[in-house]
């Protein structure tokens, strides 16, 4: 048990087995699953598919079940005694990569609109694909104060405005005491407003998530996203795959840090640097332009 | 046995004019990697018939059709147009189409490539007789060279009832790749290869198309023509048998393949 890091920083070890190790910044480190054996990875990398390799961002002790099925020299092998062997088989063609949800994929931006961009999904994790795919980034925007509130204020909101909400909600719901008489009416009000406090903040709990679910552009500061200071046409951006869509395009997503714009073009035509997460700057006429950079 | 069954004055005349009993037996040939731009090709060369199959994809699917939890298999045979003695359109070239789709979807993964499309062409460069089951063949070794994802490779032979029933040609033959000629001793003629005037003397024809490796599942079946029960059984006994082989030669072609582009 146990291993070591190689020069690469690969971590090396017998398939199956659990292996600890310090991960630090800027390792690759590959992690394969078994079929058939269950998970028991707590990390907080971004993962993860069979055999992509990913950036480990952290630099604390991290539980990794790592299970090696080739090594980087190409030798097979074997499962520990009790598993079965398990044989990987890659082909040997670098295309014919089909787009999966759950992959990161290389996309040029060839539509930015006021709520999506439509990009052209040219490789497939390290694959490039032999006919471009059609995706589309979406964006749906609701008000700020809804996902900026914290979830302190969220009662103080609910309470201020639970009177009103109790009469709308207790007569239309029918949600009414079991008892109703036995009680005075100002006890009746009290428990009226408490449990439209708590049926208003479950529905506003779940219209958060509804709508956090399909911000598919920036995770943070959601209501600050315009489409075009985060892309542009020719831009060429990690996204990865949401899922298959509909039946013109497969739905991107760039909401992660590490994932957003890679390489873009200035007005002047050069390639731009990036100079913060928010821009990239031209290196022949000064110019910054707004772009949602990845973090590579 | 042999002379027996030909001594009836309707086989003589058919073996004179069948020119395949006498010749050496015709080359065949399997290659894959023949078309540089499409995603897996493959040529195969039967005796006369020359064919040659390219698949593209899995790409996207049109913008028209409509969505799909599986894939789709798209299948096209056209002739060339030097490809018969007769110039012009090849016998049944649109039948042939919807026959190989048939043939090869029993085979692919669909699954694997959700919303996206295989194209499947195939085209016969000089058509010699048993034309489908080249073609049927080629097309999965094709499928193969592009990396679709089957459940095995589906092999195809085709049979042919000459005269007056008696003798049996096979579609065409095949060689086991140290050139030995392969004899059925229980048929009591030969045919190695079938070609086109002989095709035209035929009574009835049986093609079967399988896949053989796990379990011998056949994805297609087709006979024409007047057979009784015996003489089905008896040739599709050699069909399974000859398509059991044929699998056998296109794997070895396929790990010639890998096995050339390793080194």
């Amino acid at each position: 048990m146990g291993c070591r890091g190689g020069e690469k920083g690969v971590l090396r070890g017998l398939g199956g087995e659990n292996v600890w190790s310090v991960l630090r910044e800027g390792w690759l480190v590959r992690v394969l699953y078994f079929s058939g054996i269950p998970s028991t990875i707590s990390f907080n990398l971004d993962l993860i598919c069979n055999g992509i390799v990913v950036k480990c961002k952290v630099s604390k002790t991290v539980r990794v079940k790592v299970a090696i099925l080739k090594r980087q020299g190409g030798e097979m092998l074997q499962d520990q005694p009790q598993g079965r062997p398990t044989v990987e088989v890659t082909g040997h063609k670098a295309h014919g990569a089909v787009p999966v949800p759950g992959s990161i994929v290389i996309a040029r931006v060839a539509k930015v609109m006021a709520r999506m961009a439509s990009a052209d999904i040219m490789c497939v994790g390290s694959k490039s694909v032999r006919e471009k795919f059609s995706g589309i980034i979406r964006m749906v925007i609701i008000p700020s104060w809804l996902i900026s509130t914290s979830q302190a204020t969220y009662p103080l909101i609910l309470f201020l405005v639970s009177p009103l909400l109790a009469k709308c909600t207790s007569t239309s719901l029918g949600v009414v005491s079991l008892s109703d008489e036995s009680f005075d009416s100002s006890e009746a009000k009290i428990i009226a407003i408490g449990r439209t406090i708590i049926l208003t903040y479950c529905i506003m709990r779940i219209v958060r998530e509804v709508f956090v679910g399909h911000q598919d552009i920036r995770a943070t500061e959601i209501d600050k996203v315009d489409m075009h200071s985060s892309f542009r046409p020719g831009d060429i951006v990690r996204a990865s795959i949401l899922s298959l869509g509909d039946a013109r395009a497969y739905y991107l997503s760039t909401a992660k840090n590490e994932l957003g714009v890679v390489s873009a073009e200035s007005t002047a035509g050069a390639t731009m640097v990036p100079i913060s997460w928010t821009e990239m700057q031209c290196p022949l006429t000064g110019q910054i332009e707004q772009r949602k950079v990845a973090k590579v | 046995m042999f002379c027996s069954t030909i001594l009836t004055p309707h086989a003589l005349i058919h073996l004179h004019l069948l020119p395949s009993l006498q010749a050496p037996a015709p080359r065949k040939i399997l290659r894959t990697g023949a078309v540089n731009s499409a995603s897996g090709s493959a040529y195969a060369e039967f005796g006369n018939t020359k064919v040659i199959v390219s698949v593209f994809g899995p790409r996207e699917s049109k913008k028209a059709m409509m969505y799909s939890d599986v894939g789709r298999l798209n299948c096209n045979v056209s002739y060339t147009t030097f490809a018969t003695p007769v110039r012009g359109q090849g016998s049944d070239s649109k039948e042939f189409s919807s026959i190989l789709h048939k043939a090869l979807e029993g085979a692919i993964i669909l699954d694997s490539f959700p919303k996206t499309t295989v194209d499947v062409f195939a085209l016969v460069l000089e058509s010699g007789g048993s034309d489908l089951p080249v073609v049927i063949s080629c097309a999965s070794l094709a499928l193969a060279d592009a990396g679709i994802m089957m459940y095995d490779l589906v092999a195809s032979v085709s049979v042919l009832k000459i005269g007056l029933g008696l003798p049996f040609g096979l579609g065409y033959a095949f060689q086991s790749l140290e050139a030995r000629q392969f004899w059925i001793p229980e048929v009591s003629s030969v045919v190695h290869g079938v070609s086109g005037e002989e095709e035209s003397y035929q009574d009835g024809s049986l093609m079967i198309t399988c896949m053989h490796l796990l379990v011998m599942r056949i994805t297609q079946l087709t006979i024409t023509g007047e057979w009784s029960t015996p003489k089905i059984h008896e040739a599709m006994e050699l069909c399974l048998d000859a398509c059991s082989k044929l699998g056998k030669i296109m794997r070895l072609c396929l790990k010639e393949t890998a096995s050339a582009s390793q080194e």
